[in-house]
């Protein structure tokens, strides 16, 4: 058997929270989205940097700023005592915040591309034909978008899953709970289990090509540029 | 006139650079929980043997990752080990100079409870801080990478607290990163160095310092690698880790030695 009982639960693991994080972002994401999309307020430069923050910066700047505002002292720990919760370190939704800012940019701006990439013109023509304003998102731009919200979700799905830095900082590695595949190779190649670290790492190397090759491919299709996020 | 400039610059660098190939360098590995004490051995070294400050350099990372990059060939004349393990492996696999590793540094294991937990601040940490269960999340290195984490699961099994504590723990890949969560107030207790915590100037009521028949002897060994069989300076080092010198200041920052 090439997984142990240990793997499986940190695939299943990684598999549930990168789906959590995918399905919030993208309710996030898309306001967020649409607004840095349509503004001309002056907010939208320090905004849009406060996104992409999380493509400079090292996990470790993350995972260490997360841990102490998750303390008790901190702003998110002072949150969370008042529902009763003492930290959210060491636990799933402790996680699952630390990725939503984690994977912020990577949903927020293939969805604000392909927003731009319409234009208002098809949108005024709706509207005068009198369609109000979900109407509008619904029938026009989520249509002409989809190549952008399916590059977000993959690539967001996708980055969580690859995430490592954040997730050792703040996770305290417990199985079944925080302690995801990347820590789990991380702590075989450590402990020297090279043979283990083998199977799940070939297993995210070949995951993370499917995923890469599926979007390159798709928007090779539609012939629309989605991804300028990276670089 | 502004190529002669760059042209001298760069014929400058590379005379610098080649000069530094040129004298005599030792290259250190250092288990990275050892850095404070490094820094102060590296001092004492240098200024002992009046040497140029450029020709030792230090480099700090886990055992387990600088015992990998030795075995793939990185340039290290000596390695401080934070085990007794990795040197072992190395002499196994034929890597070092002598077959004779030298217990540099005996690590202490503590008890140790963050600042935050305001309730019981109080009374001072004990064994029975443990046994009453006094703490949200109990933080220690992970007990299959990091001897302390190792010698805090040998403690709990000692007390039978094993499987009742077990759903509170909380581990770090090293016990730096125990440090971090209890330093941070996200766990209330931890099994930490005793050397992490003189380093932070903790009070002696927030920690317990484990009696050293609980656990097994976390013992760091040093070990002088192949590539430093014609170095005498890598010599020279490790003749005076084993000096009065090097001991006295390794026992003051919450270390034993033999």
């Amino acid at each position: 058997m090439a997984f142990d009982d240990a793997d499986l639960t940190a695939i299943w693991l990684t598999l549930k929270l990168a789906s959590v994080v995918t399905f919030l972002l993208i309710i996030i994401g898309t306001p967020l989205a649409w607004w840095l999309a349509k503004t001309k307020h002056w907010l939208k430069g320090p905004v849009s940097a406060l996104v992409a923050l999380p493509l400079v910066l090292p996990p470790t700047v993350i995972g260490f700023y997360l841990l102490l505002a998750f303390s008790p002292d901190g702003i998110i720990g002072q949150l969370s005592q008042l529902f009763g919760v003492y930290t959210l370190a060491f636990s799933f939704w402790g996680l699952v915040i630390a990725s939503l800012f984690y994977s912020l940019p990577f949903v927020v701006q293939p969805i604000q591309n392909a927003i731009e990439s319409i234009g208002d013109r098809p949108l005024e023509i709706a509207a005068t034909l009198g369609a109000g304003f979900f109407d509008r998102f619904f029938t026009v731009v989520l249509p002409q978008a989809k190549a952008g919200f399916i590059t977000a979700a993959v690539l967001g799905f996708a980055h969580t899953v690859g995430e490592f830095g954040v997730i050792l900082m703040i996770g305290g590695n417990i199985p079944g709970e925080t302690q995801v595949v990347s820590v789990q190779i991380y702590e075989y190649v450590e402990a020297l289990e090279y043979q283990k670290a083998h199977w799940l790492s070939a297993s995210m190397l070949l995951f993370s090509f499917v995923v890469l090759f599926i979007v390159y491919s798709t928007q090779h299709k539609k012939g629309i540029r989605l991804i300028k996020t990276e670089h | 006139m502004r190529f002669k400039i760059i042209f001298t610059f760069i014929l400058f660098l590379t005379a610098q650079a080649s000069s530094q190939l040129c004298a005599q360098q030792l290259n250190i590995a250092v288990a990275s929980n050892f850095i404070n004490v490094m820094q102060e051995l590296e001092r004492a070294f240098i200024l002992s043997k009046k040497l140029n400050p450029q020709s030792v350099r230090v480099s700090y990372a886990s055992s387990g990752k600088l015992y990998a990059q030795i075995k793939q060939g990185a340039p290290f004349d000596v390695f401080l080990s934070a085990d007794s393990d990795k040197p072992q492996r190395l002499i196994a696999d034929n890597l070092t100079a002598g077959t004779q590793p030298y217990p540099y540094a005996v690590g202490r294991l503590v008890l140790w409870r963050s600042n935050n937990n305001r309730q019981i601040l109080q009374t001072p940490v004990t064994q029975r801080t443990l046994l009453n269960g006094e703490y949200n999340k109990l933080a220690m290195a992970n007990p299959k990478l990091a001897p302390y984490g190792l010698a805090a699961l040998q403690v709990l099994e000692k007390l039978k607290l094993e499987r009742k504590t077990k759903a509170d723990w909380v581990m770090g890949e090293n016990v730096s990163q125990a440090y971090q969560f209890v330093a941070t107030g996200n766990a209330e207790l931890g099994f930490v160095a005793l050397s992490q915590v003189k380093a932070s100037k903790q009070a002696e009521e927030a920690y317990w310092l484990v009696p050293a028949s609980m656990h097994e002897q976390i013992a760091q060994h040093a070990v002088t690698l192949k590539k430093a069989n014609n170095n005498p300076l890598a010599q020279a080092f490790m003749l005076f880790l084993s000096s009065q010198t090097s001991k006295t200041i390794i026992e003051s920052h919450g270390y034993e030695t033999d």
